[in-house]
């Protein structure tokens, strides 16, 4: 590996070494603070300290390997990067609990509209909430919403895509022709239509946001799939699949299935990103999980009524794209490994 | 090519009917109904119940969006049950904004992307090619809300050279034809810059990694053994060999580009189709919903159709009739 590539993946060690220790030195207290207020779970804090301990695990792992020298070389520098920020993203929405020095939700804790500073490392918003607070609890919205959202657009899509591409005839035209209806609607003006509608049911809006970006965003994935399936069906292990008396349905989900499952991960990498983009701008426009909750999304939405206050939009909007050029980051590096492999 | 263009055109009509039928299911699947935002909360019982009739929204589902529908044929797109205007015309209020924004930013995503692809595919593997992958990559995970305020906070606040909201200056009906048009276009400049620069990113990667195959072929390489200059060779032979998967990529991220317009226009206060739509949902306005999922349903498909006829311009190989 590079010197340059042992540097970067240093410096992501430490930060994420750093944090680790902050949530293990702060979670005694913490958990004396839960256990002695009435109401207050202290779950979270114990699902903190196994995440923290997990992540050290895989610390160390890491470490070891750049150690030795191993591991990235510096052609994959973009997905080890992209690999890291996603960890960090994950470990940060994990140890919220933890690591946020505030209540995200509490007002007044500070003096309303702080810059920056000592006392409040991201300042406070226009009612004295701590920004640093709502930052990190916010990590615990955008990141499973967008991985639960991709997690349903992958399976459908990969549903759709196998019965179209291995099926064939009028069943693959009219797999396409629906993909087609679909690619055409714009999918944001749909997105609002439908929680705007159905925002008020008695579906958790966190689920039905999920389920919403799922459904409206598996066409790429049945694409992408359905041409796989296309290539792998003339090779010859189907044929012999087939002429071993096997069942259509059988051969389509225990030889084709897991020759396409690689491509499916690529496409799902790279979704999460664009779906969490989607999500942070329902939010941002009032219509995502609603209020009080702090997402990213309606962080930014905050900043934008207080433009004196750069700091309520300047770091939520920073946390969102750095998540999502992870993901793009990882997901392109994926694509390499594979590219490689073939 | 007649031939394409009529295949094409009886495409349209099952593709704007299935539109228009999920749109109509979905407002109507929701609970409640426009009354809940026409009628004052104190208004008495009769209040309510004369303004139903008149908007009759009353009647059956199917009665509603058969009488919707069979208007539609004829060119009528009813009224606007929450402003009380018919929808033709406020659709034909707010299209113009919007196609402006939209080709200005495509304007601008094509010179750029294309320029900066360009250069990327020509100095291949030089630190100038990495930076730009990095920062078109950057460019591409950042919201456009977000850059949208970030635009205003710099150059609207920070240092106040460009305006942040609206089309035009209040005052813009007194000015001169010169300043007026100057007005015009500043007041374009940051939302074309927010909504086109994730694009940009897309059309220099693609851009680049087409290029970088055609530049290695033999006619390149015949076309400079003759004694062309290299740009010559780079602009005349190697750029239209490349421009196949923009055109199409373009073609396929208008719904794209309507879907961003929603959002700059919201935060730039720009009067379009994307804040028409938007309050027309939240008042579960049917009628300038549907309106509105016409003209993106048929913007959409003009969209794709001149990316494949552009397509068959650029590269005469190709076939419209096969495609």
């Amino acid at each position: 590996m590079s010197a340059f590539g042992r540097i970067v993946a240093g410096a992501f060690l430490l930060a994420d070494l750093g944090m680790i220790t902050l949530a293990l030195v702060r979670a005694p207290g913490r958990w004396s603070e839960a256990a002695s207020t009435p109401g207050e779970a202290t779950w979270p804090v114990a699902l903190g300290v196994a995440a923290a301990l997990a992540g050290a695990g895989v610390v160390g792992w890491l470490a070891a390997r750049v150690l030795r020298g191993t591991g990235a070389d510096r052609r994959r520098l973009g997905g080890l990067c992209g690999g890291h920020l996603v960890g960090l993203m994950v470990l940060a929405a994990l140890l919220a609990p933890l690591l946020a020095p505030h209540s995200p939700t509490q007002v007044g804790i500070g003096e309303p509209g702080q810059p920056p500073g000592a006392a409040f490392l991201l300042g406070t918003d226009a009612v004295g909430r701590d920004t640093l607070s709502r930052l990190l609890y916010g990590a615990r919205i955008s990141i499973p919403l967008g991985g639960l959202a991709v997690l349903i657009a992958t399976g459908l899509g990969t549903a759709v895509g196998l019965l179209a591409g291995y099926a064939g005839g009028w069943i693959d035209r009219a797999c396409l022709g629906l993909i087609d209806l679909l690619m055409a609607l714009p999918r944001l003006v749909l997105l609002l239509a439908a929680v705007a509608l159905f925002g008020g049911t008695d579906v958790g809006r966190f689920t039905l946001i999920a389920l919403i970006l799922g459904l409206t965003g598996w066409m790429t994935v049945a694409r992408v799939v359905r041409s796989e399936v296309l290539s792998l069906r003339e090779r010859e292990f189907v044929l012999a699949a087939r002429a071993s008396g096997l069942s259509p349905s059988r051969i389509a989900a225990r030889h084709v299935l897991p020759g396409v499952m690689g491509a499916v991960a690529v496409q799902g990498t790279l979704m999460v990103g664009s779906t969490i983009l989607l999500e942070a701008a329902l939010s941002f426009l009032g219509l995502g999980v609603p209020l009080p909750t702090a997402t990213w999304g309606n962080m930014v939405g905050d900043g934008m009524d207080q433009l004196s206050l750069w700091w309520l939009s300047l770091f939520p909007g920073l946390a969102i794209s750095l998540t999502v050029l992870g993901f793009h980051l990882f997901g392109d590096g994926l694509r390499d490994t594979r590219s490689d492999a073939a | 090519m007649t031939r394409y263009l009529l295949r094409r055109l009886v495409q349209v009509v099952p593709l704007v009917w299935a539109v228009l039928t999920l749109i109509f299911v979905m407002l109507e699947a929701a609970p409640g109904d426009a009354s809940a935002y026409l009628v004052p909360p104190g208004a008495s019982a009769e209040v309510r119940d004369s303004l139903r009739e008149r908007w009759n929204l009353d009647d059956p589902a199917p009665a509603r969006y058969v009488a919707l529908l069979s208007n539609m044929a004829r060119g009528d797109l009813g009224h606007s049950v929450l402003r009380g205007r018919p929808v033709g015309q406020l659709v034909r209020e707010a299209l113009p904004p919007t196609l402006l924004l939209a080709a200005t930013s495509l304007a601008f995503t094509l010179l750029l992307g294309g320029a900066l692809g360009i250069l990327q595919a020509v100095r291949r593997g030089t630190p100038l090619d990495g930076a730009a992958t990095g920062l078109s990559l950057i460019v591409y995970s950042i919201p456009a809300f977000w850059l949208s305020i970030l635009l205003v906070l710099v150059f609207a606040h920070a240092w106040p050279v460009l305006p942040a909201t609206q089309m035009a200056d209040p005052m813009a009906d007194y000015m001169a034809p010169l300043p007026r048009l100057w007005d015009r276009i500043t007041h374009l400049v940051l939302p074309a810059l927010a909504l086109g620069l994730a694009n940009t990113a897309v059309v220099a990667r693609h851009l680049r990694e087409r290029m970088v195959r055609v530049l290695g072929r033999d006619f390149i390489r015949a076309a400079r053994a003759k004694g062309l200059g290299r740009w010559t060779v780079v602009l005349r032979h190697a750029l239209p060999n490349s421009l196949l998967p923009v055109l199409t990529l373009l073609g396929l991220s208008l719904p794209f580009l309507v879907s961003g317009s929603v959002i700059v226009e919201r935060i730039f206060a720009w009067p379009g189709m994307g804040s028409l739509v938007v309050e027309s949902i939240l008042g579960q306005d049917t009628p300038v919903v549907l309106g509105c999922m016409l003209v993106y349903a048929l913007m959409v498909v003009m969209g794709s159709a001149a990316a494949d006829l552009l397509c068959a311009w650029a590269d005469p190989r190709i076939r419209l009739e096969e495609r």
